[in-house]
């Protein structure tokens, strides 16, 4: 590749590469987009591009065979998008490869049996029977009220092709800034699209440039945060996987504004295609002039690295992470100093989300008003979700701020799997909260999500259903912190500890009275003591499930009843009444609890280890949960802490 | 100086430099703001959570120990809030800290009941867990036992800050620890047993192995001292308990230049337990030794001396006054010859140059010096130019061999230093070029180094003896010149001596006089020459084997005195532990023979001893040609200090 030594240059190169694919459209070559991204390869993704490569030489049909990066509906690939036409196939297996050859890249004609069907009877009756099987991604209800600014350039991108990047007008906005703005006018242009980072906290971007900016200190540093660690979160990673380029261009902008003169990249250290797709970003904008030196002959100088994450959650928390770069122990340090103002290595650094990244050049590209006519007052733009949990449809999402919850769980999500009722929806992972179903109406912000105790965290929405336990799910998170916590300060490292050790005792049934408020005294605590925002906001999820699922809390503590039964607390038993005596319960429980007496079969107590196979195999549905777990409260034994938190001083 | 900002804390009006942080400029005013893992000349770190103020215009209270002032700042730092939090961290650490205070021995001292018992908490709030455990690592000098650690990190930050990395924080959550990996041996990690760690430790997790079983630190009796071990000359605490020396750590002193002792000041007086002392003077006939008392070994003495053509010498491990009343000895009873070891390897302008202070130095160069805490050379030196440099001085090494230094220097040059201070005297007079900065060739090394020297404005030249001359030619009049001496009162004997009238130390030692009298440990491995010698020392090893006659002498901490430091400065000593019954001091035995001679002894008094220590020629100049050359080899002066290293490697097989 040539170096590119001006601005003209690069527009040169751009729209020759334009010209040169829209003659290829033209063309009887016909392109099949195979989506590459980490979920669709465990799928087999890369089989199934071999594949079709062999069938098109075979049967020399010309196809062009690319792999691109994630294209979001994880949960139906290996996904396949065909051009020109613009078919979706999903759920590709390799022995489809000759047929869509045939059908497909040959003649433009669809293989039918690939496109998208509701997976279950209900929905399928209900829409697909009339409409037929959705053919284009258009088409989904999971991409309709998506709005992609960010994700959908994935759709056109090898993310090993730096040409590709460049004809979605790659790099035009670098070198609009690089042109015709100075850097406070890039970080008046950004401050002004309202853009928030994306990263968790949701603090303005212009700002934090500023603030860079205005710091004593040089070289100073741009530093992206692909650390990604919320459980269940790859936004970032479908963003470095499939469109590496894209995150260069935000922080050669960002670079510019601040006045930095290096960038890193900290990868999680389980993304190792990420990492490797943006090393060959690298090396391309390097020898494309666009890193470097004198970047397209504008005498600006910014170099990238890469670092690869330390393997831990906390890593991920701006100091940490600093840290981490630095070679030490990836600990948090106090805030004040802000990284802005002494970072990496004492310098002036400004770290950002890579979603946040991202979102930079089409900012600079299509100005700061077309961004942030997109939503709501206070949070501009859109934002990347990682769709899990009970919901018909999982995957990555990319919503306008402003969507409702209800709008993205039925619309996109399709509603809640097997019919179960929706109980409420966890938003942000470890630090974030509960939205009880009745509040699903609320419009996603920053700002609203705080006022019902979650967050926006990096991402994350889990949906639950009436099978969830609350405080199950209080207890998975506290887990979770009680593992990553870094240890350095004491109220995350033992007030974690001890708040795990609390709701274990309250999952196994041996809950004290009192344990509730406990936990909210604890949680309180540490929201004001810990260093660092893990362990701030680590009790965010308890406090949420407390709030609005007191009393879930409480049957586990008073009456030994999990109303979920997914706490083996409660008593399992047989109404031998109306008992037709299948026999189905004692061929399944794996404990031989369920006996046989003359009068049917009855459950030894003794032997139950309320696994719940017994009760979801009756045929009748006549076995039943009890509170209690006949175990007399006297005997029950204390696991791990005990004692009353006595308040104040 | 750094600029001063003004703030108010409590209601206090303080003043302190830019960059201080909260904690300590509480302390300015006498407002001590309770911290448990503030290490002092370490950044804070904001680990305990104990330290949290409350700032005007802040939301949230912050730890003092990582906030800077800042001018006008209004500081709370108790309030009930803050009593609160302080209350809710100590419950938490308290509830994974074994609730047997009672069995502890570092009850009084311990930092961790200290604040429980300000913040009234008897025991924790939670039922007690037991995380972390006691480690199994047999050595006679440290103790872990990690269920009482609190994970302030000190022990870290110390070991990794002087250059040792042993200890390293191990794992995470309620599992993070503090140690060697897989609970590995600290010898097997390179540990030096400087102990470093076991001083800052706030609670029992570290203790020093000498001191178990002796009773609780609160009751020992503290004394102000100095090792006298080696020319570092490090000050000292001394603990005694019922007359018994239990424990000996360094002097937290903000004007002393360093916190750090090695194992053989900290453990060494329970490492030499083993070896004979001596509480009895020894005499040799025909080939045998033999006990014998003090009227018959002093009478012998006596009458040696006044047989004439003797000699006394002041070994550099006595104390001033000791020197003095040497001294007064010598004019008494007109013993012409007298002179000191130190001049065995030093010039006496380099012993009396102006006193310095590494602490205040930007830039570092080290001549001819290649301190190690592995190998015992110079231990201390080589612990604070480690921190000197992690502070931010700049060091350039000039050394002939490479040193263990030379990866923390800007600049190493290995040469033939003489040669290297000549070529970089001639730079650092001069402008240099940009152009020669960027080039490799030896010439342009030196020019940086010398640009170094140009740019700085406390630079220090640290140097082995044998240098000073060449050092003081090189550099001119900007910093000081500081010779590294051998023994710890090295300057002090220089200073308190006259010049010597007759002889020579060297030619005393090689037969210059019939009978020889050495006060102190002598250097070990010289063979002394002459008719009879005397030595007096504590122990019964080196030059004392040589010797006709030996007697008891007091160890350090048995007595009182002062002793000049290798920067020059005045450091005094304190007895702690009674003169064992059989020993005598320098002084009385000088006066027992002063009588026997029939000769009147006035003893010098104590403010003769500052007035000798202040007694400083004018800066030497340059240009001065009388060149050094000492009487022992360099090899054999290094291998003085490593002797000592024999002692500590024996005691951990
Ligand atoms: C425990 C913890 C984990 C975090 N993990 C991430 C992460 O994985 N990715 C991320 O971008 N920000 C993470 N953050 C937020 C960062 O500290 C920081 O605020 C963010 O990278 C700033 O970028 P932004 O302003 O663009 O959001 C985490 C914060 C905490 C407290
Ligand atoms: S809050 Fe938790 S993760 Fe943060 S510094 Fe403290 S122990 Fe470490
Ligand atoms: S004794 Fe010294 S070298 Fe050994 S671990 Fe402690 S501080 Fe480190
Ligand atoms: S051993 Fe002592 S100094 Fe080290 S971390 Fe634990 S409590 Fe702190
Ligand atoms: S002394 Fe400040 S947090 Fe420990």
């Amino acid at each position: 590749m040539a170096k590119l030594n001006s601005i003209d240059e690069l527009k040169n190169l751009s729209n020759a590469l334009a010209g040169e694919q829209a003659q290829q459209s033209g063309s009887e070559k016909r392109s099949l987009w195979v989506c590459c991204g980490t979920a669709c390869r465990a799928g087999g993704s890369l089989e199934v591009a071999a594949e079709l490569e062999e069938a098109a030489e075979k049967s020399g049909v010309p196809t062009e065979v690319v792999s691109t990066g994630c294209l979001g509906m994880c949960q139906k690939g290996p996904l396949i998008k065909t051009m020109p036409e613009g078919y979706l196939y999903q759920k590709v297996k390799t022995k489809h490869a000759d047929k869509i050859i045939n059908y497909t890249a040959k003649a433009g004609l669809p293989v039918r049996e690939l496109f998208y069907r509701a997976d279950d009877l209900e929905s399928y009756y209900r829409d697909d029977i009339f409409s037929g099987p959705k053919e284009k991604i258009a088409d989904l209800p999971f991409y309709k009220k998506q709005q992609r600014i960010i994700l959908e350039a994935n759709e056109r991108i090898a993310p090993g092709n730096v040409h590709h990047y460049l004809v979605q007008a790659g790099y035009a906005a670098l070198a609009k800034a690089l042109a015709t703005m100075t850097p406070p006018a890039v970080i008046t242009e950004v401050t002004k699209s309202g853009l928030r980072g994306r990263g968790g906290a949701g603090f303005p971007a212009g700002l934090k440039w500023q603030a860079t900016r205005q710091a004593e200190g040089e070289p100073k540093i741009v530093v992206a945060n692909g650390d990604e660690g919320d459980p269940g979160a790859f936004m970032d990673r479908s963003i470095m996987e499939g469109n590496p380029h894209s995150l260069l261009e935000g922080m050669l902008i960002a670079g510019y504004a601040t006045g930095a003169r290096y960038g890193f990249i900290y990868v999680r250290h389980e993304y190792p295609l990420a990492m490797q797709n943006i090393n060959t970003a690298i090396v391309q904008a390097c020898e494309l002039g666009l890193m470097g030196t004198n970047i397209l002959g504008t005498g600006f100088d910014f170099d990238i690295w890469i670092r690869e994450g330390a393997g831990a959650f906390v890593c991920g928390e701006e100091t940490a992470l600093l840290a981490s770069i630095e070679g030490q122990r990836g600990f948090p340090n106090p805030k004040p100093p802000f990284p802005a103002e002494r970072g990496l290595w004492s310098l002036p650094t400004c770290i950002n989300n890579i979603e946040t990244l991202v979102n930079i050049p089409h900012i600079i590209r299509s100005g700061a008003d077309k961004f942030s006519a997109v939503g709501t007052e206070k949070s501009k733009g859109t934002k990347v979700f990682a769709l899990a949990g009970k919901i018909k449809n999982t995957g990555l999402i990319e919503v306008p701020m402003g969507i409702s919850l209800r709008e993205i769980i039925y619309d996109i999500g399709g509603g809640i799997k097997n019919n179960k009722k929706l109980k409420a929806v966890q938003i942000g992972g470890p630090s974030g909260g509960c939205i009880p179903a009745d509040l699903i109406d609320i419009k996603i912000d920053f700002d609203s999500l705080g006022t019902v105790g979650a967050i926006m965290g990096s991402g994350g929405i889990i949906v639950l259903d009436e099978d969830d336990c609350m405080v199950s799910i209080a207890k998975y998170f506290m887990d979770f912190i009680q593992e990553e916590s870094c240890g350095k300060c004491p109220p995350c490292r033992v007030g974690s500890y001890h708040m795990a050790a609390i709701l274990t005792r309250i999952t196994e049934g041996a809950g004290l009275v009192g344990d509730v408020e406990k936990l909210e005294a604890l949680a309180h605590k540490m929201q004001e003591s810990a260093l660092c925002g893990l362990g701030k906001t680590a009790p965010n999820p308890v406090l949420s499930t407390i709030r609005y699922f007191r009393e879930e809390y409480q049957e586990h503590i008073n009456q030994q009843y999990c109303r979920a039964l997914s706490c083996r607390i409660s008593t399992y038993l047989i109404d031998t009444q109306k008992c037709f005596v299948c026999g189905l319960c004692k061929k399944v429980c794996p404990a031989d609890a369920v006996i046989e007496t003359s009068d049917g079969f009855e459950i030894d107590q003794d032997k139950c280890i309320k696994c719940k196979v017994c009760y979801n195999v009756c045929p009748i549905k006549i076995i039943t949960v009890e509170p209690g777990n006949g175990v007399e409260p006297s005997s029950q034994i204390t696991i791990g802490t005990k004692g009353v938190l006595r308040d104040g001083a | 100086m750094e600029p001063n900002v003004k703030l108010t804390i409590d209601g206090y009006a303080v003043t302190v430099p830019v960059g201080t942080n909260l904690l300590e400029a509480a302390q300015t005013v006498g407002v001590e703001i309770p911290h448990l893992c503030y290490l002092k000349s370490f950044l804070g770190i904001g680990a305990c959570r104990i330290c949290l103020v409350e700032i005007a215009g802040f939301r949230a209270p912050v730890t003092a120990c990582t906030t800077l002032v800042q001018a006008d700042m209004l500081v709370i730092t108790d309030s009930a809030r803050l009593r609160a939090d302080r209350k809710f961290v100590l419950d938490l650490i308290l509830s994974v800290h074994p609730p047997r205070c009672g069995q502890c021995e570092k009850v009084g001292v311990c930092q961790l009941i200290k604040y429980a018992s300000k913040y009234r908490i008897g025991k924790s709030t939670f039922e007690y867990t037991e995380i972390g455990q006691a480690v199994t690592d047999p050595n006679p000098f440290i103790r872990r036992d990690m269920r009482y650690c609190i994970l302030c990190g000190k022990c870290v930050r110390i070991c990794q800050g002087q250059g040792t990395n042993v200890l390293a924080f191990l794992g995470r959550g309620i599992k993070l620890g503090v140690g060697t990996p897989a609970a590995s041996s600290l010898k097997d990690n390179g540990c030096t047993f400087c102990g470093s760690c076991v001083e800052v430790c706030p609670v029992s997790a570290l203790a020093e192995v000498p001191k178990l079983g002796k009773g609780r630190e609160i009751k020992y009796t503290k004394t102000a001292s100095v090792c006298m071990q080696c020319g570092n000359a490090c000050p000292t605490q001394v603990a005694t308990y019922e007359d018994e020396l239990v424990k000996v750590n360094a002097l937290d002193n903000a004007d002393q230049t360093t916190g750090y002792l090695c194992a053989v000041g900290r453990f060494g007086f329970y490492l030499r337990q083993g070896e004979k002392r001596l509480t009895t003077p020894l005499k040799k006939s025909s080939g045998i030794w033999q006990e014998t008392d003090w009227t018959e070994a002093l009478t012998i003495i006596s009458q040696r001396f006044k047989k004439g053509n003797s000699g006394l010498i002041a070994t550099g491990t006595i104390l001033n006054q000791e020197v003095l009343d040497l001294a007064t000895f010598a004019q008494a009873t007109q013993i012409s010859n007298l002179a000191g070891t130190p001049a065995l390897y030093a010039s006496n302008e380099a012993l009396r140059a102006p006193a310095a202070q590494l602490e205040q130095a930007d830039l570092i160069i080290l001549v001819g010096l290649n301190p190690s805490q592995q190998q015992r050379v110079f231990p201390a030196l080589d612990a604070v130019i480690k921190s000197r440099v992690r502070q931010g001085a700049k060091l350039v090494v000039l050394n002939d061999v490479a040193t263990g230094l030379g990866a923390l220097a800007e600049v190493e040059i290995l040469d033939e230093p003489v040669m290297l201070l000549e070529a970089f005297g001639r730079c650092a007079g001069m402008s240099i070029p940009q152009d020669v900065l960027g080039a490799t060739t030896q010439a342009a090394i030196i020019a940086k180094a010398a640009k170094l020297y140009q740019a700085a404005q406390n630079p220090v030249l640290l140097c082995e003896p044998a240098y000073y001359q060449a050092c003081v030619n090189a550099i001119g009049n900007k910093g000081p010149v500081l010779v590294m001496p051998y023994e710890a009162n090295a300057k002090g004997v220089a200073l308190m001596l006259p010049a010597p009238e007759q002889l020579n130390c060297r030619e005393l030692l090689n037969g210059g006089v019939d009978t020889l009298y050495i006060a102190g440990e002598m250097l070990a491995g010289k063979n002394v020459q002459t008719d009879f010698l005397i030595v007096q020392q504590p122990y019964f090893n080196g030059v004392a084997l040589q010797a006709d006659i030996v007697l008891p002498a007091p160890l350090p901490w048995e007595k009182t005195g002062t002793v000049v430091d290798w920067q020059g400065q005045l450091k005094n000593l304190q007895q702690a532990c009674p003169v064992p019954p059989g020993v005598k001091t320098y002084r009385q035995v000088f006066s027992e023979l002063g009588q026997m001679l029939g000769c009147r002894l006035e003893w010098t008094a104590e403010d003769a001893v500052i007035a000798a220590a202040q007694l400083r020629p004018e800066p030497v100049v340059r240009e001065l040609s009388t060149a050094f050359t000492p009487a022992l080899s360099l090899v054999e002066r290094v291998k003085l200090l490593k002797e000592l290293n024999g002692l500590v490697a024996r005691s951990l097989e």
